[in-house]
């Protein structure tokens, strides 16, 4: 905590020396819970802060914000250079910032993911259409897998969806009830338990024992998924100067052949590499930019 | 080992007290364990129900927290929250199991990964676990039941707890046990120490009084007088005194008794000879002194063998029971009359004498002479049968035919012989002139030498039974002698006379030869079994020739030795026992059967029986007598039986009379018996009748079945 604070103050302080030559690269990361982000993220900051030492950073600092809204202001203030994201994040942030992509970063040791539609095998659906008047588990509204994903296929297909405060509640006739579950095993417990009809994970989260216990999955069924999408994007803000963006990608395309960064990738959500982002994942997230409006019209 | 009455007083008691201590004692120890048991019980149990009670309080501690904490997870079925919660509640030490239900009570959460009970109800997975305490604290939103938290906490390390400290409790309560014992047994023994020192005080006190009595007893046994202790108590001691005091009265009067017995006849209860003896004695040393005088009146029955050959030999003592009563009679009225002093006394068989003191003269005597014969001239009855006899007086007097005893005696009797020479029932005086050669003993020894020599004496036999069937298994001889003055000579007096004069050997040599001869005649007449038996008075004389007479008798005859049986009187046996005893050994060799007669009267006769080689033993008639008479002689009677027996020897009573003796004889098993009851002696002649009317004229036993006996 007493580090973020004087990250916070160095930040402050810095401010009026962006203009000329910058010293201090921000390192930006949303999350309710900054004390275990912060530890999360120093290292692979120290690694940055020691490659970019060559490009006048003297140091990486780390911000930690509570929600995406703040991540936008603060990314055009300028006073985050760099942040990671989910393909959602990083396109919201993309539209709304005009942020640039870096690359993308093999979160969890995946270089994508999708979401994956799941239901009991002992329960008649088949496809997302056969959700009507029933209820799906979400994750999570800031979840791409968990919710923009599958949300944003169902408004492609027309469906009326209907957010439920829990899933106790009865979704208006002919929509399609949603509730958040707030994380993966609740998704899981209620497809299961029979509190909901059916759920969205991502293809990971799906094969994971500590999410699904074995014996639930047997009992479960993948009826649809989605398309893929890049498991995490790198941005940088869009005026960053180009030269610390360059040594900065440079620095994280290669940070999987150094020795040095193990610990760092490790630590940082199990980071296996950076690579450069191809076409069609760019197309992916473009395709993503493009169903936000809409998207956030209908889950404001 | 017999024990003192001390003792096994002191011993009863001791045993008692330690009865009833040890009784006390596991009584005291049980009670003591039962109270420490419900006293550990109950503290043990309140313990854990205190310690129960803190975990229940816990456990609702920690359940309403959960609850508190679970309601919005509950709401929004946050199943990862629930999942958390409820495992970090199963973290806590003592918590058995967390469960979240929903309103119906259905299972929502358990804190496991899969919660495989979700939906059930929480009562069908409940399990009935009495170590836990089950809380439940329910949750509500608002006023809408939401569900409930259900909490189980172990109450184990409560009983744990309880465990423990009930085994401290134990320990403690057996400390306690083995100390309040082992004083409890201190004072136990204390006490039976106390009770058994008491136990012994008592019985000392108890027996001091008892060891004095019988020192009592004792002196008194040994003749003294001593002052009698305990007299004066009212208690069993006293009585016990009492008792004492009175068996000794009884004991002296006895004695007396005795004293009287001795001198005087047990039949008539008359002064005896011995009696007589004494006091004429002093009768005598009176007359010298004081120069007055005596007559001695000599008084022979007449006749009185008739009586007893009629009636028997009871009849023969009544007869002389009635005789004595007259004579007493006049002499009492005799004394009443006069200033002489007559005392009558009984000599034997029927003679009696009376002893006249301060006679004035003669005619006195004469006069007391002439009042016998008058008082016995009326017949006597006797079993309603009156019996008319005489008797025969012969006088002497004292100090002018002589001043000395047996002289007097032997006067008197000469003087008698005369009288029944002279025609009988009259009285003579003594006549030097006429008495002193031509004396009644030495004419009875000339006749008696004479009859030897004549073989005058003539057998009578009288059948030996067997006292059980009756069976005639013998006949005793018996040597009878007819005198031609004297009539019929007592036994008695004849073989005293023989014995005195030196023929008893010749005596028996005779009776030996015509009972040998006899029995030749009896086997002759088909009875050449039967036993005959005589009595030989030399037996303890060193009378070869009298054994080697029997012998040539024996061959002479042919008669097997066997079949002899010699009666030896006990008290001739025991006066010169090696002649008797090697005498014996010798007939013993010829076949000779040796029997004991009138045995019973010297005790001391009991050790030397089983040396001698003797077949059987006759009890003394005196005895059989006393049988219908009273306890001591049936008990002397039996007490002979018994030892005779203990020593294999076969015991004959005689003189058997009554079926009540018999009956008496056959209850202690004597084996043989004779007497008038069976058959009087008889001669040959009419035994050998007597043999053929009732007995069987074979070789083998000879059986008689007398009326006595059951057929």
């Amino acid at each position: 905590m007493l580090r973020v604070l004087t990250a916070l103050i160095a930040l402050l302080t810095a401010l009026p020396c962006v203009a000329a030559e910058q010293r201090v690269l921000v390192l930006g990361a949303i999350h309710d819970d900054p004390n275990s982000k912060y530890e999360q993220v120093r290292p692979i900051a120290d690694y940055i802060e020691t490659a970019l030492a060559d490009s006048g950073i003297e140091s990486v600092e780390i911000l930690i914000v509570p929600d995406r809204g703040q991540m936008v202001s603060l990314l055009r203030d300028g006073r985050i250079d760099w942040v990671s994201e989910t393909p959602f994040g990083a396109a919201y942030l993309k539209a709304r910032t005009n942020a640039d992509f870096l690359a993308r970063r093999w979160k969890d040791g995946a270089a994508s993911y999708r979401s994956v539609f799941f239901a009991r095998n002992d329960s008649d659906i088949e496809s997302v259409e056969d959700l009507r008047d029933k209820i799906i588990a979400f994750e999570h509204r800031n979840s791409t897998s968990g919710f923009f994903l599958p949300a944003s296929m169902m408004t492609e297909r027309q469906l009326t969806l209907d957010a439920l405060g829990t899933p106790r509640e009865t979704p208006k006739a002919e929509t399609f009830g949603y509730v958040y579950s707030g994380n993966e095993y609740n998704t899981a417990m209620w497809v299961h338990k029979g509190i909901a009809h059916a759920g969205v994970l991502s293809d990971s989260d799906w094969g994971r024992d500590d999410v699904i216990p074995p014996a639930f999955r047997d009992d479960m069924r993948v009826f649809e998924t989605s398309e893929e999408l890049p498991r995490a994007v790198e941005l940088v803000r869009a005026d960053l100067d180009p030269a610390i963006a360059k040594a900065l990608r440079q620095a994280l395309l290669s940070m999987h052949e150094s020795d040095e960064a193990g610990l760092a990738l490790a630590t940082y959500d199990q980071t296996a590499r950076f690579d450069l982002l191809s076409d069609d994942c760019i197309d992916a997230l473009n395709s993503v930019i493009a169903q936000l409006p809409n998207f956030v019209q209908q889950f404001p | 080992m017999q024990l003192k009455l001390t003792s096994r007083y002191t011993l009863v008691m001791a045993g008692t007290v330690l009865a009833i201590v040890s009784v006390l004692v596991l009584l005291f120890a049980s009670q003591l364990r039962k109270s420490g048991d419900e006293l550990r019980a109950q503290s043990t149990g309140a313990l854990q129900t205190s310690l129960s009670t803190q975990i229940e309080q816990r456990g609702e501690d920690i359940a309403s927290i959960l609850a508190e904490r679970m309601v919005n997870p509950l709401y929004t079925l946050d199943m990862s929250a629930m999942r958390e919660a409820l495992e970090e509640t199963l973290m806590i030490d003592g918590v058995e199991r967390a469960v979240i239900v929903d309103a119906q009570g259905r299972i929502v959460h358990d804190g496991s990964m899969q919660v495989t009970q979700f939906g059930e109800l929480l009562a069908n997975a409940e399990d009935t676990n009495s170590n836990r305490a089950h809380i439940v604290v329910p949750m509500a939103l608002g006023d809408d039941p939401l569900g409930a938290v259900h909490l189980d906490m172990t109450l184990t390390p409560a009983l744990r707890e309880g465990q423990r400290i009930d085994r401290q409790l134990r320990s403690l309560q057996n400390d306690h046990m083995r100390e309040a014992i082992r004083d409890v047994v201190l004072y136990a023994a204390a006490l039976f120490l106390g009770g058994l020192l008491l136990a012994m005080l008592i019985a000392r006190n108890f027996a001091r009084p008892i060891l004095a009595l019988a020192d009592y007893a004792r002196a008194v046994g040994q003749g003294r007088s001593e002052q009698l202790p305990g007299r004066e108590r009212s208690d069993e001691i006293g009585f016990l005194a009492g008792s004492l005091e009175q068996m000794s009265r009884d004991l002296s009067q006895t004695s007396g008794e005795a004293a009287y017995l001795a001198y005087h006849d047990s039949l008539t209860r008359l002064p005896n000879r011995a009696h007589l003896k004494r006091s004429l004695g002093q009768a005598i040393q009176r007359c010298t002194t004081e120069e007055t005088s005596l007559a001695l009146l000599f008084i022979d029955l007449d006749d009185f063998k008739k009586v007893n050959d009629t009636l028997g030999h009871e009849a023969g003592d009544t007869f002389l029971i009635k005789v004595a009563d007259r004579l007493s009679a006049m002499v009492n009225s005799w004394n009443a009359a006069n200033t002489s002093r007559a005392s009558l006394s009984r000599l034997g068989g029927d003679e009696f004498t009376i002893a006249v003191t301060q006679l004035d003269n003669r005619s006195q005597a004469e006069a007391i002479a002439s009042l016998v014969i008058e008082s016995l001239r009326e017949p006597i009855a006797v079993n309603e049968q009156g019996f008319k006899i005489g008797a025969s007086v012969g006088i002497t007097v004292c100090p002018s035919d002589s001043d000395d005893l047996n002289s007097l005696l032997r006067y008197a009797d000469r003087a008698m012989y005369r009288a029944k020479q002279q025609g009988r029932n009259t009285f003579r005086f003594f006549d030097r002139a006429r008495d002193g050669t031509a004396t009644r003993e030495s004419s009875l020894e000339t006749d008696l030498e004479q009859v030897l020599s004549d073989r005058g004496l003539t057998l009578h036999y009288q059948p030996i039974v067997n006292a059980a069937n009756g069976e005639v298994v013998a006949v005793e001889a018996l040597a009878r002698w007819h005198h031609p003055v004297l009539g019929y000579v007592q036994p008695s007096r004849f073989v005293q006379l023989a014995e005195e004069t030196g023929r008893i050997e010749h005596l028996d040599k005779s009776v030996i030869s015509q009972l040998i001869e006899d029995m030749a005649l009896i086997r002759d007449a088909g009875f050449a079994t039967l036993q005959a038996s005589a009595n030989i008075a030399s037996m303890h004389l060193d009378n070869a020739t009298l054994i080697t007479h029997l012998e040539e008798a024996l061959g002479r005859t042919g008669i097997d030795g066997n079949l002899l049986r010699l009666e030896v009187r006990e008290k001739a046996v025991m006066r010169h026992l090696e002649f008797a005893s090697a005498n014996m050994q010798r007939l013993r060799a010829l076949g000779v059967n040796i029997w004991i007669d009138n045995f019973g009267t010297r005790i001391a006769t009991l050790k030397h029986i089983d040396m001698l080689p003797v077949s059987g033993i006759k009890i003394d008639s005196q005895f059989i007598d006393g049988i219908t008479q009273g306890n001591n002689p049936r008990i002397v009677t039996q007490a002979i039986t018994d030892m005779c027996h203990n020593m294999r020897l076969p015991v004959i009573a005689e003189a058997v009379e009554h079926p009540e003796q018999l009956e008496y004889l056959q209850s202690i098993g004597c084996d043989y018996a004779q007497g008038y009851l069976f058959a009087r002696p008889m001669p040959l002649e009419e035994l050998l009748g007597y043999l053929a009317q009732h007995c069987q004229r074979d070789h083998g036993d000879i059986i008689v079945l007398q009326d006595h006996f059951a057929k």
